[in-house]
This record gives structure tokens, C-alpha cells and sequence, in this order.
């Protein structure tokens, strides 16, 4: 659940500063997330959360500042750049092809093609793509409908899921990547967000490194492993899930409490 | 590195799913099945319902083979256009330059066969004015210009360009396109071959093949593909040069028809050949259609005028028909979707965790 | 000095507009198509315009007008003329005003209008007299609120009563010649809001009738493009299977009629046409197309043209009442 003290942290920012003009949208903040740590970002608006979730997507480019990934320095033109570097965020108006169904949306871009000449003109191996999103599903501990029910046919948890799992697949593999969620629970039930927590703590004892930015605390307590909180664009706290309470966060988020770097 | 023991202990950890009914059923119910029936091959049931109509009423004209063949001949144009329109429909742009590229295609095709260029190559070049047009569409809209505008701009482009290289008058004269247009094989005039060509590569392009798989997500949610990192923009130029490629084409089949090719863009393709997509339910906000039920639309409005001609009606009656129908079948389409909508949010236990459905 | 010289101008307006009038007063009582009344006015006002000529068609876009207005420079060059081409694109409002200016600043000496709406082509005709600009306008006298021929205006026009009558007739003849005077016949017209189509199908449906009493009409088909009277007609030939006559008022309507009947494997024994392009005759010549009526717009342009200069050199004498020559093409020439 929590990396081992001798690698490297799978995304580290440091002395990221973001300024529009006069304003400090992000001030001389520090995150590291490991692989397979949950991490959660937490803020009231305008605490800077998404501009931070946004710059280590590669959607902003920060006015100063290091980010570092798997050790590796890098600077992200764009969020393409970031997509090459492993790290994929889940957005939160899902982007889901509505018409298509489940197994063409996780197989887009990554369509498996037929072997011989109909391959070459193009044609896709359906059922090779279906048994394969199947077994990626079932890593993940997933259980969904039927790869052939269109996606506009799901409920919004499983919405959520196929969403999640699209980013998930593409983060999987031998070099564990980064996944970025966007308030991954805001439109979903009570019973739908506990199906979310259970994907996202799957993913995060696969190897995967989760930041979570969210207004939702109980999610946060409940799946993160630690959390880091955020107040007009400076960091006042980076605790262990484990060694703090409700009322401590709360205080954090409101500026009721000072704070921990001060 | 995918140990499979990590999933048991989490799935420890999960939440007893809160719907009652553990039953899996494997299919949906009757009911949603029907009215997706009903909204899927609706057309189809329309097209026989037509059929045996004007069978009685029309008797003994139209039940012949000859009268078939003439119905799906005039279909057959239709559907090419109907084609082009579903495609740039389904990209999310409705592309109303079609008229005008048929005209100029038809115009630089007869301009080269009269000037004695082998006919393969005037076809070609035809096709080519397609591909080129198309992409112009797609190019110029990417810059962020609203589609449709776009597309009544080239229109105008078009007509004038077929205008000039026609010099004004029609080209006469082309027999030596005749063997795509009033010839038949097997007792079936060429068009109709051509149309179901098209409609048979096109079916399989747009659900079995990667390219057509990702134009089709486009349509439906452009950003999805971006995500996936796959280039939107590229695939939007594409829907368009399909849609260049569709009206070349019929305005070449109507040329070979005719044995002339007219440089007048007329107006009345689109309006016949959207009539027919949107008879096949294809809705205006893209990302969703089925090119065979275009075909049957194509179809549907064939036999509507074709049965009001042989009864001697005039066919703008058949016009007034179609259009009700069209409104008839919208309506249908939305009573279907939210039936089902209601159906299925009632019958839904979706759980993650209750297996498939 | 100033106020003077607009004084001087206005009364040359006056004696202008005042001399035609007068003239008109003077000679209304006895109207006869080729006189000239020698007017006691100021003199010819042509002798001082110009010899430029504007010619303002429906619009340009048209090959045939396109072709017309090609014409009349060459014809008009070669006498010595200049020609203004003016295209109003089927907006009256614009024929109006464009006409106005050049007949107001005395530009042309001779004016061609084929009016996009004769209803409003009024104030031009009295605007042109005034200025004693010879003027030309297609259409009868009585569809511009006169009754018989007017001073510095010929009227133009064409004779769909006998455009249609031609047609009818010719078809008759072919039923007669080639199937005893009987048969299923075809009606193809052109759609509805053109120009003289009551008088058109009435004067061939009657000529028809008197040509071969046993013909009938089975039906009517409306052709606008050939294409789609292609597709129509071979609909109609099913609901008929026995037609053997089609007379069409346009081309569109008999190349399409030829090309159904191929199509169906159908002999069309009698095909007249009205209108006559270059690829109709070329079938009335190989025997495909029975007769096609052609209005002669070639010679129309040179009898315009030179009524035109004749009544430039008497703009005040009454103009002609002239009608669009019409040929009747068969196999036999």
C-alpha cells in the first residue's frame, strides 16, 4: 500500500508556483505521490486544487518550479507530453463515446486489428479487443455489463467505471503510471462512490499512483492514504490519512486551522 | 506483477451490493427489446407496409420486376447522396455543398471524356474533385468555422466553378458513360449496383474497421477520442471527404444517367437525400446512424413517388406525404427513446458487482 | 449665375419631358403600328444621345441571355453601336435603378430591357419617353397598361398561344402519320409561376385535339430538370404502359421522356418538343424527336436590334408591336 523508502516517487513537484498576473494561483507548493498511494487533494474552490491537478497533467505549465517523474526531471508542453511520461487523468465529464459500446470505448486508439489482408485494410478484431478489455477488467477486479452494451445504456457509477478503467489500462504495466482523478465521485449516489473506492484502492494495490482532488471528505478519508490540503494557493497540510480526523481537516480547508508549515 | 491473490483481499473489503434481487437476467426485458426493435428496424416495417399499399392500390403496375427495378434505380441516386449526407451527419457536420460538388465533378468528367481522355481517367479525376472538395470543407472548418456555413460557401464555390468550366451550357453527349447508367446487369440497372456497393463498403467501414470506428466516435464525442490520443481533427476531415467523395460520385452516376451532366446544382439532393437520413433516424447531433436504414429511407421515398406517378398524382402530393412521415417517424424515435429510458432505469439494478446483464 | 444655369436646366428638363407629351397628345388619336408622327416638338432628342445601347436581361447568369447579350455586342459592333450590359440577377428593384441612371445621365442612346416584373416596369417606359430613349421591352402592349403601340416603345413578345399550338399540331400530324390518329399520350410541363404556361397547354392540348381527335392526354408530369423527368416519366410509363406520344414544353422534358423510354426498352413512336437545343436537333435530325418548336432568338435579336435604331432616329414616333420568330424543326428540315 505504501511505496518502500528506496525508489524514487512515481511524481514529484517542487516549489511549483503558478502566477496570473498578481495573482498567486499556486504558491511554493511541494507534492510527491508514490506508487500505489492514494494521494487526496483537498481545498475549498479556489484553494488552487485543480490548477495543481491541471499543471501535472500537462494542461498548465507552471511559472516556476520542478516536476519530477519516477526521478526524472520533465517539463509538459502539453497534455500529450504528460500522456507520453505515464500519467493519465480522468476528467470529470468522463468523455465516453455514448453510442459505441463498452468494449469499443476502452479500445479506442488501441484497436486490435485482424491478422492478413483484411488487417491491412483495417478492419478490427472485435472479439480479440472484447476477451482482452475482459481480462483487463478482471485485473482490475471489475465487474461490469456486457462489453456489447452500448455506454449510454449504464448508469452513472458504472459510467465512472468504464471512465476509470479506460485511464487505468493505460497506466498499467511494468512502469506503474500516475493516475489524475477530477472529483471522480461529484455526481454519483452513496452506493455508486463506494464501487468507485473499491476501483480506485484495486488500482492502487496494482502499483498505480492515484491523486484524488475532491470536495467529498468521507471519500477522501476512507480510500486515501494521505492527505494533502491546500488554502489560497499555499499547502498547509501533508499528513497520513491515518493520523488525522475530520474536524483537524476541516479546519485545514476553511483556515480555521494554522497551518502545519507555518 | 499482476498478482491475481490482490484482488480476493479487496474484494473483502467491498460493500454488500444494496439491490435485492441477485437475479441475473441475462437478457433485457421483452418490452425494451421490442421498442428497440421497433426504433431500429421501424423503417424497414415502413418500407413493407409501403410495399403491400401500393401493391393493392396501384394494381396491377406496381407489383412488377420492372417497376422494382425502377423504384431502386431512383433510389439508388438518392441513396449515394443520402451516403455522403449520413456520414458528414455522423462527423457532427451537416455538409450542404454536396449539390455544387456533384456539379462540378459531372462537369470536369464530361469536359475530359469530350475533349477524348479515356473514361477511367475522367471518372477519376470526378472523384478526385470530390476528395478535394471535401477536404477543403474539413480544412477550413477546423479553423474553427461553423461547418454549415462553411459548406454554403463552397456551395456557391462549386456551382460557379461547374458554371465556368461548363461554359453555361450543359455537356451533352456522354454514351460512353452509359454502362453506369441506363445499361443493366442482370436485369439491374447500374446505379442500383453502384449504390449497394457503396452502402456494402461503407457498413463495413463505419463498424468494423479502425478508421471507421474511430469516425463514428468523433461524431459522438470528439473529445473521448482526443483522450485516447487519437487525433479528432483528422477524423472530422475525413467525415467530410467522404461526404465530397458521395456527392462526386452521384454526380457522375447522374451524369452517366442522362448521358449529360448539367452544371446547375440543384438544391432538391439535399433536400431529398436529408429526407431520406433522417427517415433512417439519424439525428442531427451525430455520433450515431446505420447506413442500410438510409438505403431503406432511399427507398421509402422511391416508392412513395413512384406509387403516387402511377396513380397519376402529382408527386409534390408525395412530397407532403414524405414529410409527414418524417414527422411521424421523429416522434416515434423520441416516444421509443424515452420508453426505454424509463424502462431501463427502473429495471436497473446496476451494480458493478452484480455480474452481466 | 449659379441660380441662372439650374434655371436654364430645369427648362430644357421641362421642354424635354413637355415635347413627347405634347407629341403623345397630338398623335394618341390615330395610332398606327409604322407611323412616324412628325411632331412639332424640339427636334429628335436621339440625334443627341449617344449611339450606345443598354441591354438589361433578367440576369446573366443564364447561357441563353449569357449568349443573347454576346450577340447583341457583335451585331451591334458591327453597326457601328456600343452596348451596356447591365445584370440585375432577377431583382427588379436593381433593373430599375440601374436603367434609371443610365437613362437619367443620357448615357445610351437606345434601351433593351427584358424585365425581371413587367408590373413595375411602368415609370422606366414613361422615364425613357421623357428622355427620348428609344426602348424596347419584352411583352405585350397590354401587360404594361396600354392597348395598342406607344411613342419610343416596341414591345416584344412571345406567343405562347402559338408557340403551343405548333406543338399540339406537330404531335397530331405524328399520331396521324404513324398510328391511325390515336393514342396514350404524355404531357410534359414545365412548372408552375412560368411565364405564359395557361396559354402554352391550353393552345397544345386544343391543336392536339383537332390534329388527331382519337390522342388523349393520360397525364400530366412536371419537369424541371432532366434527371428527375428521367425518373418521373418512367414512372408514369408504368401506371401507362401504352403511351406512345409525349410532347414537352421544354427540352429537359422530351431528352428525358427518350432516355425513360430507352431505359424501359420502349419505343416512343412520337416525340415533339418545344424549346430546341443544340442535342434535340441533332435527334430531330436522326429521327429520334418527332418536330421541336424553337423560338428563333437570333433573328429576335436582330429584329430588336434594328427597330430599335430605326426608332433611335424618331424616338417619338410610335414603336412596333413585334413578336419572337418560332421554327418548327423536323427530320425533313
Amino acid at each position: 500500500m505504501t511505496t518502500t523508502a528506496s525508489l524514487a516517487p512515481a511524481l514529484e513537484l517542487s516549489a511549483i508556483d503558478m502566477h496570473y498576473g498578481f495573482v498567486r494561483a499556486l504558491d511554493a507548493i511541494d507534492f510527491h505521490v508514490g506508487q500505489g498511494e492514494v494521494v487526496g487533494l483537498l481545498g475549498d474552490n479556489g484553494a488552487g486544487k485543480s490548477t495543481l491537478l491541471k499543471v501535472m497533467s500537462g494542461a498548465h505549465r507552471p511559472t516556476s518550479g520542478e516536476i519530477r517523474v519516477h526521478g526524472a526531471d520533465v517539463a509538459f508542453h502539453s497534455p500529450k507530453a504528460a500522456t507520453s511520461a505515464g500519467i493519465q487523468m480522468v476528467y470529470q465529464d468522463l468523455a465516453l463515446v455514448d453510442a459505441q459500446d463498452i468494449s469499443t470505448n476502452l479500445n479506442l486508439g488501441r484497436e486490435i486489428l485482424r491478422k492478413g489482408p483484411l488487417g491491412w485494410l483495417g478492419f478490427v478484431d472485435q472479439k480479440a479487443q472484447r476477451r482482452r478489455s475482459e481480462a483487463e477488467l478482471d485485473r482490475l477486479g471489475v465487474r461490469t455489463a456486457a462489453m456489447t452494451r452500448p455506454v449510454e445504456m449504464l448508469s452513472g457509477g458504472q459510467r465512472q467505471v468504464v471512465a476509470l478503467a479506460r485511464s487505468a489500462v493505460r497506466v498499467s504495466g511494468d512502469r506503474s503510471g500516475i493516475l489524475l482523478l477530477d472529483e471522480p465521485t461529484a455526481a454519483l449516489g452513496y452506493e455508486q462512490t463506494q464501487q468507485v473506492q473499491s476501483l480506485i484502492r484495486r488500482m492502487a494495490e496494482q502499483g498505480i499512483a492515484v491523486v484524488i482532488v475532491t470536495h467529498n471528505l468521507a471519500l477522501a478519508m476512507d480510500v486515501c492514504d494521505r492527505l494533502v490540503v491546500l488554502n489560497r494557493g499555499r499547502k498547509v497540510a501533508d499528513v497520513a490519512t491515518t493520523a488525522t480526523d475530520n474536524d483537524q481537516v476541516v479546519g485545514w480547508i476553511t483556515g480555521a486551522r494554522a497551518s502545519m508549515f507555518a | 506483477m499482476m498478482n491475481p491473490e490482490l484482488v480476493s483481499p479487496s474484494e473483502a473489503r467491498m460493500p454488500e451490493p444494496g439491490s435485492a434481487t441477485p437475479a441475473t437476467t441475462e437478457r433485457d426485458p421483452l418490452a425494451i427489446r421490442g421498442l428497440i426493435f421497433l426504433r431500429d428496424r421501424g423503417i424497414v416495417v415502413l418500407f413493407a407496409l409501403l410495399l403491400v399499399a401500393f401493391s393493392i392500390w396501384a394494381n396491377p403496375y406496381f407489383a412488377s420486376w420492372n417497376n422494382a427495378t425502377l423504384i431502386a434505380n431512383a433510389a439508388a441516386l438518392t441513396a449515394i447522396y443520402g451516403a455522403g449526407v449520413a456520414v458528414g451527419i455522423i462527423c457532427g457536420a451537416l455538409d450542404l455543398s454536396i449539390p455544387g460538388t456533384a456539379a462540378v465533378a459531372a462537369c470536369v468528367c464530361a469536359k475530359l471524356i469530350t475533349q477524348g481522355q479515356p473514361v477511367w481517367l475522367a471518372l477519376l479525376a470526378g472523384l478526385l474533385i470530390g476528395v478535394v472538395v471535401g477536404a477543403l470543407n474539413g480544412l477550413i472548418a477546423l479553423r474553427g468555422f461553423n461547418p454549415i456555413v462553411v459548406t454554403i460557401g463552397m456551395l456557391s464555390i462549386t456551382s460557379a466553378a461547374a458554371q465556368l468550366i461548363a461554359g453555361g451550357y450543359s455537356i451533352p453527349g456522354l454514351t460512353k458513360l452509359q454502362f453506369m447508367g441506363t445499361d443493366r446487369y442482370l436485369s439491374i440497372p447500374a446505379p442500383v449496383w453502384i449504390a449497394a456497393g457503396l452502402f456494402l463498403v461503407g457498413t463495413l467501414f463505419l463498424t468494423h474497421t479502425r478508421d471507421g470506428l474511430r469516425l463514428m466516435a468523433v461524431g459522438g464525442n470528439a473529445e473521448a477520442v482526443r483522450r485516447s490520443g487519437v487525433s479528432a481533427e483528422r477524423y472530422k476531415v475525413l467525415g467530410f471527404v467522404i461526404s465530397g467523395v458521395c456527392a462526386a460520385l452521384g454526380g457522375l452516376v447522374t451524369a452517366a444517367t442522362v448521358t449529360e451532366a448539367s452544371p446547375e446544382a440543384s438544391p432538391g439532393i439535399i433536400f431529398t437525400a436529408l429526407t431520406a437520413v433522417a427517415l433512417a433516424g439519424v439525428p442531427l447531433s451525430g455520433g450515431r446512424g446505420s447506413l442500410p436504414r438510409v438505403l431503406i429511407g432511399a427507398l421509402v421515398l422511391a416508392t412513395i413517388a413512384n406509387g403516387l406517378t402511377i396513380k397519376g398524382i402529382n408527386p409534390y402530393w408525395g412530397t407532403g406525404v414524405t414529410g409527414m412521415l418524417l414527422l411521424a417517424s421523429l416522434g416515434l424515435e423520441k416516444w421509443v427513446s424515452t420508453s426505454v429510458s424509463r424502462r431501463l432505469v427502473a429495471s436497473a439494478q446496476a451494480s458493478v458487482h452484480s455480474g452481466t446483464r | 449665375m449659379n441660380t441662372s444655369r439650374r434655371r436654364t436646366r430645369a427648362f430644357t428638363v421641362l421642354a424635354l419631358a413637355g415635347a413627347p407629351l405634347l407629341l403623345a397628345a397630338c398623335g394618341s388619336s390615330g395610332s398606327n403600328t409604322a407611323g412616324s408622327n412628325a411632331g412639332t416638338g424640339g427636334g429628335s432628342a436621339g440625334g443627341s444621345l449617344p449611339k450606345t445601347l443598354v441591354f438589361s436581361p433578367l440576369t446573366l447568369q443564364a447561357p441563353a441571355l449569357k449568349q443573347l447579350s454576346v450577340g447583341v455586342q457583335a451585331y451591334a459592333k458591327a453597326q457601328g453601336w456600343k452596348v451596356t450590359v447591365q445584370d440585375p440577377n432577377f431583382d427588379p428593384t436593381k433593373q430599375a435603378q440601374d436603367l434609371a441612371s443610365v437613362i437619367s445621365s443620357k448615357a445610351a442612346g437606345a434601351a433593351w430591357v427584358i424585365a425581371v416584373a413587367p408590373d413595375t416596369m411602368g415609370a422606366t417606359l414613361k422615364a425613357a419617353q421623357a428622355k427620348g430613349v428609344p426602348i424596347l421591352i419584352n411583352g405585350t402592349p397590354q401587360e404594361f397598361g396600354y392597348d395598342g403601340p406607344q411613342p419610343g416603345i416596341t414591345f416584344d413578345y412571345q406567343d405562347y398561344a402559338a408557340n403551343g399550338k405548333a406543338v399540339g399540331e406537330q404531335l397530331g400530324k405524328c399520331l396521324t402519320e404513324k398510328n391511325g390518329g390515336k393514342g396514350d399520350v404524355l404531357f410534359s410541363v414545365s412548372s408552375p409561376g412560368q411565364a405564359g404556361k395557361a396559354e402554352f397547354e391550353k393552345a397544345a392540348q386544343d391543336a392536339l385535339k383537332a390534329a388527331a381527335p382519337g390522342a388523349s392526354i393520360v397525364q400530366q408530369v412536371v419537369v424541371k430538370d432532366r434527371a428527375a423527368g428521367q425518373t418521373d416519366i418512367g414512372n408514369a410509363l408504368q401506371g401507362h404502359p401504352d403511351l406512345v406520344g409525349v410532347m414537352s414544353t421544354t427540352d429537359e422534358g422530351s431528352l428525358g421522356a427518350m432516355g425513360a423510354f430507352d431505359a424501359a426498352g420502349k419505343k416512343l413512336l412520337c416525340n415533339v418538343d418545344f424549346g430546341g437545343n443544340d442535342e434535340v436537333l441533332a435527334d430531330v435530325k436522326a429521327g429520334k424527336i418527332y418536330a421541336s418548336v424553337a423560338l428563333q432568338f437570333a433573328d429576335d435579336m436582330k429584329q430588336s436590334f434594328d427597330t430599335l435604331v430605326k426608332m433611335y432616329a424618331d424616338p417619338t414616333a410610335n414603336g412596333e408591336v413585334l413578336v419572337v420568330p418560332q421554327k418548327t424543326v423536323t427530320s425533313a428540315g
